[in-house]
């Protein structure tokens, strides 16, 4: 099992949000992450930094510092005051056994552990394009969905074959918005 | 109802514009006195300082000039800071069981090649007998821990804080340990509280504290320092004042006050303050040279540990600092105390940042207060125990029409 | 099992697509897999259906390119991406056909059910496959002695076969522009005759093509005529014996035909031939009363003077114009050579003895085959005659079995828009057989490059049609007309090859199929002919004698 990145701090059904343990230390967007019992499994679709009172505002403190690891060092509150949330889009869930694609008939629960997936399971996920429809119509955003696509395309056996096979799902999802589609497929080659 | 700023306004007004005609004649005793501590020397200082007594105003003995400042010496390497602030809530008459609470806030920050930060806070309930100070011996001669008494408590807990914040960092270390407010505990001078209490939060208190800061001194580079934003104290101003005064100690404690005296030359400080001098007299980065206080608190119940202040130009305001007699002793701890404050005002924008975010640890805001009566009020029925509040309390949480 | 069976094939078989939508009037559309180049799928070539009930046989006759957003032929460019060009070109872009229905197969083979006829479509989504030659065979039979080997389909190597007693129940066409094949066309199609032995033939050779060595001038080689294949079976009549022997061509008979033999019909047929106007063609019918009668007035009036002529012209109120236009083209026939005042020979009897036996007769034109008066006069006559001879026999016949009936006969005639065009369609015997269908067991074979030129009646008493080539709007329409599917089958009409093939729709055929014409010309081509592979004993080797003696032998 991967090192634990941090835990849950929100959840609900369709997304859940994270907060890491360590400041900056979290997977690239578009990862696929996992948590709770039964395992759920969400993409990152936005990754935030900020402060951990949000009654306390961030200002410009490195004018005179030369580098900008120079104020962290100048600084080093700032690694306990900030802190790294990532917002996680669920898109399957496992039972032990098999992994689904679609919601989870209950949210994880808050402070639920959260992994980075390995590659086992993301094969489970890449098998079919289901999860597709749901980041497509979550609102995820369209480099979301290119990232994510690109993460598991370096994750499982036949990454180029991924990549055509998703194109193809997306063609259909996207039938009528071609530009869009173009989009989405200049980000994946 | 909401406060009529319109009748506020008015008052404010007539306030400020008395303030503008008397500015001017002010600024130039401002600069006349500056002028005069520039030029005073050492040995007629003390010479006349030294033979005054009995004076209705509270003045500092300079270790040497009045006027010179010093500027700051480089940051080592590796140095750390520790400051300690706390918060309390009050005994409340208006909760179901009386009970107050000290939050003291940590700040740990270390600098150089391994910077760390370590923030934390510690709260402290106290009920039942912990709300009362009781003579040793005795079991009715008590005085209740609530109000500036309470006040104290948290002082002392904030200063032995320091002890074990220091204890965190490695000995090889130099390290500054920050408090915000004095180190004088002034509210204990005069009659104003039975023995009990000064023998609590002095003997019992600060003293013994004081005492093993001096001896972890001895084997590690350490500095303890209170300090105080926009100091009102006048106490530099006043040793100017004896120092001009010509007038024998009987017609000044008949005539003068602690604020002003109405005899020349004397009257030239009246009314001034110690930093407003001192913006004159230091430029940014600039420290004062080091006075110890007179008060009667440090002179009859201290014990022998002198407590030394001096002022210190931060770039943004004058602060007044505090040490301990081992510290204002030691050259190379005074310069390390002065290059230490000005890099954490400079870190916090005008403020130290270790104490800053030690307050920031301790803080008991608003809402934190409504958590707290609500926990003990569920605390209470899960025990099966009743709870009730007060009527002011309840129309006070639903102001309903 | 045998529903398994068929199926099982069929995976092996190249998967094109499934059906989409479509209408049994307008075609099916299909919307092809991305795993077949559109590039590999000709029109003209055929696809099995799997339906949910049946399957169906049908027709490409379109192939499209689609894309699933109209956008993408303004937006994207092959050359920017190969990733990307990847992706459309497997996903957003297919391949559609257009199908035509047009049979239903059994689900089950070997059982009662048989090929029939398209009446619906098959259900959303059923998969369509390349046809496989098994599907050919049992859409088109296997070769046997009805079903006569004629081509391929395209780009396979099944036999498709005609139905050859469907072929001669009725009159039967071969079209196309000069130099396309028709002739080779028709040669294969009378060996068919001879080979299966259903039916006698009676070509008029315009050409000399048929009877006796022809040239494929493509390949500039000779090839054999249906005399010198079929020997015994075939007899070949000329009428320019002389000009047979120069081009040492083995004919059996000789054909002269008589003046007594012509009718003033005759002339009527040959009025635009001869130039004659209509007042001077239907004069004949005066001289014929006046001049004794059909057997003598011809003669007679070859004979006269022009004074004369003119003079019973002028006594039976012919205008005198006419009478001596018709008197001047009418001596042409003195410079016929095998016109005789009287004939040696009762030609018509022999060949219609022949022709009962089973033998087929052709009958060569020498150089008159480039005489229209004498190849038009020639062939309506001897044609009106022997139909004659068939409607006694048949009519004889009448009421008794059919063993009495006289033989099945196909007349085949080249040029045949002269004797069938609009104007003349109603008069000729040809036009006549044509409309009586098979009543008296005579049928045409027309071979033609004018199809719009004649009559419509006509065209839609022919059962069925051969198409090679043909370039002309008003000849496809012409050939076309009336079939159903037309529109789809005239595009793949106006799009064959010049040379070696040909549609055929109609009755002898299941459905129309394009196919590539089978050999004719080669060695091998010649014993294929002889020899089919339904047939153990090769014949037309052996005369009746030598047949009776092997018999002999054998007891």
């Amino acid at each position: 099992m991967s090192e634990r990145i941090g835990e849950i701090i929100e959840a609900n059904t369709n997304s859940f949000i994270v907060q890491c343990y360590k400041l900056y230390e979290s997977p690239p967007l578009g990862s696929i992450i996992q948590s709770g019992t039964p395992t759920i499994f969400g993409v990152i679709s936005e990754i935030t930094t900020e402060p951990l009172d949000p009654s306390r505002p961030i200002i410009a403190i490195g004018h005179d510092e030369p580098t900008e690891d120079e104020i962290y060092r100048s600084n080093p509150q700032l690694n306990n005051l900030l802190c790294t949330r990532l917002t996680s889009l669920t898109i399957g869930y496992s039972d032990g056994d098999n992994v689904y694609h679609g919601f989870p008939p209950h949210p994880p629960r808050i402070h639920s552990f959260v992994y980075l997936s390995g590659n086992h399971n993301i094969e489970s996920l890449a098998k079919s394009f289901d999860f597709l429809h749901l980041l497509l119509t979550s609102g995820a955003g369209d480099e979301v969905i290119s990232a994510c696509l690109r993460q598991i395309s370096q994750r499982v056996q036949d990454g180029y074959t991924f990549l055509v096979e998703s194109g193809q799902a997306l063609a259909t999802e996207l039938v009528g918005q071609f530009p869009r589609l173009n989009a989405i497929l200049r980000r994946l080659s | 109802m909401s406060l009529d700023f319109n009748k506020t306004l008015v008052q404010m007004t007539d306030v400020v514009s008395r303030m503008k005609t008397s500015q001017n004649d002010r600024n130039l005793r401002l600069s006349l006195a500056a002028k005069i501590m520039k030029a005073t020397k050492e040995n007629d200082l003390k010479e006349k300082l030294s033979l005054a007594k009995d004076r209705p105003f509270l003045w500092a003995n300079p270790s040497s000039e009045l006027g010179t400042g010093h500027s700051p010496t480089e940051l080592p390497e590796e140095y750390a800071v520790v400051a300690a602030d706390g918060s309390h809530i009050d005994v409340d008459r208006h909760l179901p069981v009386p009970c107050s609470l000290i939050n003291i806030g940590t700040c740990i920050l270390q600098y150089g090649t391994h910077p760390n930060a370590h923030l934390s806070n510690y709260p402290k309930l106290y009920s039942d007998e912990g709300l009362y100070l009781t003579e040793h011996g005795t079991t009715t001669r008590e005085v209740a821990i609530e109000g500036p008494v309470l006040g104290f408590k948290r002082t002392i807990d904030e200063v032995r804080e320091l002890e074990k914040l220091i204890s965190e960092i490695p000995p090889t270390i130099p390290t500054l340990a920050l408090v915000d407010g004095s180190l004088v505990l002034w509210g204990l001078s005069g009659q104003g509280y039975p023995n009990l209490v000064r023998q609590e939060f002095l003997d019992k208190g600060i003293l013994p504290i004081l005492d093993n800061l001096k001896q972890v001194a001895q084997n590690r580079t350490i500095s303890v320092a209170a300090y105080v934003s926009l100091p009102r104290s006048t106490e530099v101003v006043n040793a100017l004042r004896l120092y001009l005064c010509d007038t024998n100690a009987v017609e000044c404690k008949r005539s003068c006050s602690n604020r002003m005296s109405p005899f020349k030359p004397c009257d030239l400080p009246n009314e001034l303050l110690d930093r407003e001098l001192f913006d004159i007299l230091l430029k940014p980065g600039q420290r004062s040279e080091l006075f110890f206080t007179n008060s009667s608190i440090v002179r009859e119940h201290y014990n022998g540990h002198q407590i030394y202040f001096f002022y210190i130009n931060n770039g943004q305001e004058i602060a007044r600092i505090e040490v301990p007699d081992w510290v204002a002793t030691n050259e190379t701890l005074v310069s390390l105390t002065h290059a230490l404050i000005l890099d954490q005002c400079y870190k916090g924008r005008g403020y130290p940042v270790s104490i800053s975010e030690a307050h920031q640890q301790a803080v008991i805001n608003g809402s934190d207060r409504q958590t707290f009566k609500d926990m003990l009020s569920s605390a209470l029925t899960r025990q099966g125990l009743p709870t009730y509040t007060s009527e002011k309390t309840r129309s006070k949480r639903l102001a309903w029409l | 099992m045998i529903v398994e069976d068929n199926m099982a094939q069929s995976n092996e078989q190249s998967l094109l697509g499934h059906v989409v939508s479509g209408s049994l009037r307008d075609g099916i559309e299909i919307r092809m897999g991305n795993q077949i180049s559109v590039e590999d799928i000709k029109e003209g070539t055929y696809v099995t259906i799997h339906g949910q009930k049946k399957s169906f046989f049908g027709l490409i006759t379109n192939v499209k390119l689609m894309t699933t957003d109209p956008n993408l032929q303004f937006s994207y460019s092959a050359t920017d991406n190969p990733f990307i060009s990847e992706i459309i070109s497997s996903s957003m872009t297919y391949g559609s056909l257009s199908v035509l229905p047009m049979l239903t197969l059994p689900a089950v083979l070997g059982t009662e059910e048989t090929v029939e006829p398209a009446k619906t479509v098959p259900s959303h989504f059923s998969q369509v496959f390349q046809a496989s030659e098994r599907d050919v065979e049992v859409v088109f039979g296997k070769e046997d002695k009805t079903h006569f080997f004629i081509g391929n389909p395209l780009d396979m190597e099944t036999k498709v076969c005609i139905n050859l007693d469907e072929l001669i129940k009725r009159s039967s066409a071969v079209f196309g522009k000069s130099g396309t094949g028709k002739t080779f066309l028709t040669r294969i199609l009378l060996a068919g005759l001879i080979q299966s032995d259903l039916a006698s033939s009676l070509v008029f050779d315009m050409h000399n093509e048929y009877g006796s060595t022809g040239q494929d001038r493509d390949r500039g080689r000779r090839v054999s005529g249906l005399k010198q294949i079929f020997e015994n079976k075939v007899a070949v009549f000329t009428l320019d014996p002389e000009n047979s022997k120069r081009r040492q061509a083995k004919y059996d008979f000789e054909v002269q035909i008589g003046y007594d033999e012509i009718e003033p019909e005759d002339i009527q047929l040959l009025q635009a031939t001869l130039n004659l106007s209509n007042v001077a063609a239907e004069a004949a019918y005066t001289f014929e009363a006046k001049l004794g009668g059909p057997k003598k007035w011809l003669h007679a009036f070859l004979e006269m003077e022009i004074e004369d002529v003119y003079t019973l012209a002028q006594c039976n109120g012919v205008n005198l114009q006419a009478a001596r236009s018709l008197h001047n083209r009418l001596t042409r026939f003195k410079r016929i050579g095998f016109m005789k005042p009287t004939a040696i020979d009762d030609s018509v009897k022999r060949m219609l003895d022949l022709l009962n036996k089973g033998k087929h007769v052709i009958l060569e034109f020498g150089r008159y085959g480039d005489d229209l008066t004498a190849y038009m006069l020639a062939a309506n006559l001897l044609t009106r005659r022997i139909h004659n001879r068939y409607v006694y026999m048949k009519t004889e016949a009448e009421g008794t079995t059919k063993a009495n009936e006289p033989r099945p006969l196909v007349i085949c005639i080249e040029e045949a828009h002269r004797f069938l065009n609009p104007a003349v369609a109603h008069q000729t015997i040809f036009g006549n057989i044509a409309r009586e269908l098979r009543k008296y067991n005579v049928t045409l074979m027309i071979i033609d490059q004018r199809p719009s030129a004649i009559d419509s009646e006509v065209m839609s008493q022919i059962g069925t049609k051969l198409a090679c080539q043909l370039d002309n709007d008003r000849d496809i329409d012409a050939t076309l007309g009336g079939t159903s599917g037309s529109r789809e089958l005239r595009s793949v009409l106006s799009k064959l090859d010049s040379k070696q093939q040909a549609l055929i729709f109609g009755h002898a055929v299941p459905l129309p199929v394009l196919v590539r014409t089978r050999e004719y010309g080669s060695d091998g081509s010649y014993t294929d002919l002889t020899r089919p592979s339904w047939h153990t004993t090769d014949f037309g080797i052996e005369t009746e004698e030598e047949l009776e003696e092997r018999l002999k032998e054998l007891f």
